[in-house]
């Protein structure tokens, strides 16, 4: 278990050290073990296994532990990080340095999910956080230090607050991990103590996982000009996540005490419905992506924070497939920019002539994401879905999907979409240099797991949840219509109100200033604080 | 309410929230990017003090030795507040690096001349 936070930091670092030729087969080579021990720990039966850290039994010592959530955790992240390496093995890029601070990161990252304590987990994403920015001013243009310095103040100040709420934790409860301190929570007879660390906690949390007011460091990050692609979609895919997973944690020990489930899921709504706002009014390829993460981080709070079970595992199960799909549309956006050589969607035409396969794959992420029958998004937004009925609800998720789907057409002008004139010649096709045979395995192999989440949905819920779900094939096919119907009103929507619309021109240049993000930060936690006193009153 | 009791108030809790407060306070007003780098550093100084003074009252000794008859001081707090004056220091010391080489490209160090400097979200 311990081999998952050592081994790549300790194989990275080892590179770094020496020059080997085989650096990047070797490096392959332990993603392929990697992967193969996180779905050890997914298929083994045992409820959850523990691995002390010192000798001393556990009141006293650290441990590790793997259950079902960090076991689905474990494996989208080593999934993803294997196939970003795969990916671009042969960037030139990818130098001694960023493989180590490439394996650093997925070694933190599995930290996080593997320990059972607060403090661990504070210090790992501290270091995650430093790593990170680093990562993202990795080519140093101008544009990504200030992206590179934001992103590392901001999330600097969610941790500090996330610190003072551990703090307050241990005054009152006397323990640090998650089931001593789950136990001691119970037992505390004034629910008003809690209010101080569960508000600060959970401030910290929010602004890891990008929910309302907090999400305006996100764009920045994720879809900064100058990080590689890889990183991009690593942020996006599962860095993110750690936020979410953490929310989780810290819901679940809360959750007897503060019923908050209507809350979180209007800030789900709020948070998914700006986000696909946003979304609709950007033109740069990859900012579209960075706001949409924002939109789908909604769709799984709501189904995360909700009462009902199934709509819980459906957001569980969102988590992962959000993960591969992002990071695919990721990695897309940077073949398309790099075969373009501009950001601007709008400038980007004709993929379908000049690449089947890359068109093909970019088909199946957008499919995925829309929430097509058969794809992977359409399974977990069902089960999303299924625990909230009311025609109120049912409305707010069309409208939901129907953004979703707005903002992706842009996407299918990039394929059909031909600005030439009839009888121009054949535009070139995409080469071997920008797209080579492990690029090609990698892609395929990703856009293959979208579909068998989708359409093996039944087995692979009950994989990485234990949720028995039941969502056959013959009920997906007959949602087909239902989809095709949405998507020619969402495009007849984008036709009459989104396009040539002023309003999202202003949206466009929306964009809060550092002392902006530090007030929002301290009204959510003020907001948070004054709820919470209103309901355990 | 008597002087003492007014003395009282200063704890370690009660300046470590207002050390807090202060911090926060910086980083909401000030445009200037050092004095937001200083104002973490602040916050983190808060938070060591308010690990350190929790669940510790008057009469308490450090827990060395073996014949201890008194209560001794919580020591987990300030085992973990090593570690996150360590992990406080190197954040320091790389937001300080970033800050260099982002004053080299931008020749400011306000957060809205940087910004429009950036020229935006294209």
């Amino acid at each position: 278990m311990i081999f998952l936070v050592l081994g790549p930091i300790l194989v990275g670092l080892f590179f770094y050290i020496c020059h080997c030729k085989f650096l990047m087969k070797a490096t392959l080579i332990l993603e392929a073990v990697l992967i193969g021990i996180a779905l050890n720990f997914l298929m083994s039966s045992a409820e959850s296994s523990v691995q002390l850290l010192s000798g001393i039994a556990f009141p006293m010592g650290m441990k590790l532990r793997v259950d079902t959530l960090s076991a689905t955790m474990l494996v989208l992240n080593n999934f993803l990080f294997g196939f970003m390496i795969l990916f671009n093995m042969h960037k030139s890029y990818m130098n001694k340095l960023f493989i180590f601070l490439f394996l650093g990161l997925q070694g933190l990252i599995n930290g996080v999910f593997l320990s059972t304590d607060f403090f661990n987990v504070y210090i790992l994403i501290e270091v995650a956080t430093v790593v990170v920015s680093i990562l993202i001013m990795y080519k140093k243009d101008s544009q990504s230090m200030y992206d590179g310095m934001i992103y590392l103040m901001v999330n600097m100040i969610a941790m500090t607050f996330f610190l003072l709420g551990i703090g307050y934790l241990y005054k009152y409860t006397g323990a640090l991990d998650f089931d001593n301190v789950a136990v001691s929570v119970e037992t505390i007879t004034s629910k008003k103590n809690l209010i101080m660390p569960f508000a600060l906690m959970i401030t910290g949390i929010s602004l890891k996982a990008a929910l309302l007011p907090l999400f305006s460091w996100l764009p920045k990050a994720h879809g900064t000009a100058s990080a590689p692609s890889i990183v991009s979609g690593v942020l996006s895919g599962i860095f993110v996540k750690i936020g979410i997973y953490l929310f989780i944690r810290v819901y679940f020990i809360f959750g007897n005490i503060f019923i908050l489930s209507n809350f979180f899921v209007g800030i789900g709504f709020l948070t998914a419905i700006a986000g696909f706002m946003f979304a609709l009014a950007q033109t740069d390829i990859k900012l579209i992506l960075a706001y949409h993460s924002i939109s789908q981080i909604g769709l799984m709070m709501i189904g995360l924070s909700s009462a009902q079970t199934a709509s819980y595992y459906g957001g569980l199960y969102h988590i992962v497939a959000h993960g591969i799909f992002k990071t695919l549309l990721f990695l897309i956006a940077g073949l398309l920019i790099e075969t373009y050589h501009t950001r601007d969607i709008r400038k980007m035409n004709d993929l379908f002539r000049r690449s089947k396969f890359l068109s093909v794959i970019l088909i199946i992420a957008v499919l995925s994401i829309t929430g097509a029958p058969f794809f992977s998004g359409a399974y977990s937004k069902y089960y999303i879905m299924k625990g909230f009925s009311g025609i109120g609800f049912e409305l707010l998720f069309i409208l939901i999907n129907m953004g979703t789907m707005m903002s992706f057409i842009k996407f299918w002008h990039v394929l059909f979409k031909d600005d030439q004139p009839f009888f121009a010649p054949m535009p070139s096709p995409i080469g071997k240099k920008i797209l080579p045979y492990n690029s090609v395995i990698a892609l395929s192999l990703m856009a293959l797991s979208c579909i068998l989440l989708g359409v093996a949905g039944d087995y692979m819920f009950k994989l990485l949840t234990t949720f028995d779900a039941h969502y056959g094939f013959l009920s997906q096919l007959v949602k087909w219509p239902k989809y095709l119907l949405t998507y020619a009103g969402s495009y007849l929507a984008y036709q009459a109100f989104v396009k040539k619309n002023p309003f999202f021109a202003t949206v466009k240049k929306m964009e809060l200033s550092f002392n902006q993000i530090t007030l929002a930060i301290l009204s959510f936690f003020i907001v948070t604080t004054l709820y919470l006193h209103f309901i355990t009153a | 309410m008597t002087f003492e009791k007014l003395l009282d108030l200063i704890n370690g809790e009660n300046v470590s929230l207002a050390l807090f407060m202060i911090g926060i306070y910086a980083l909401a007003s000030r445009r200037n990017i050092v004095k937001t780098i200083i104002a973490l550093s602040i916050i983190q100084a808060a938070i060591i003090l308010f690990f350190l003074s929790i669940n510790n009252s008057e009469g308490r000794v450090p827990p060395i030795g073996h014949q201890l008859s008194v209560p001794v001081a919580d020591p987990i707090p300030q085992a973990l507040m090593i570690t996150a004056i360590v992990v406080g220091i190197s954040v320091t010391a790389v937001s300080l690096t970033m800050f260099i080489s982002l004053y080299h490209k931008y020749g400011s160090t306000n957060w809205n001349k940087v910004k429009n400097k950036r020229g935006g979200l294209r």
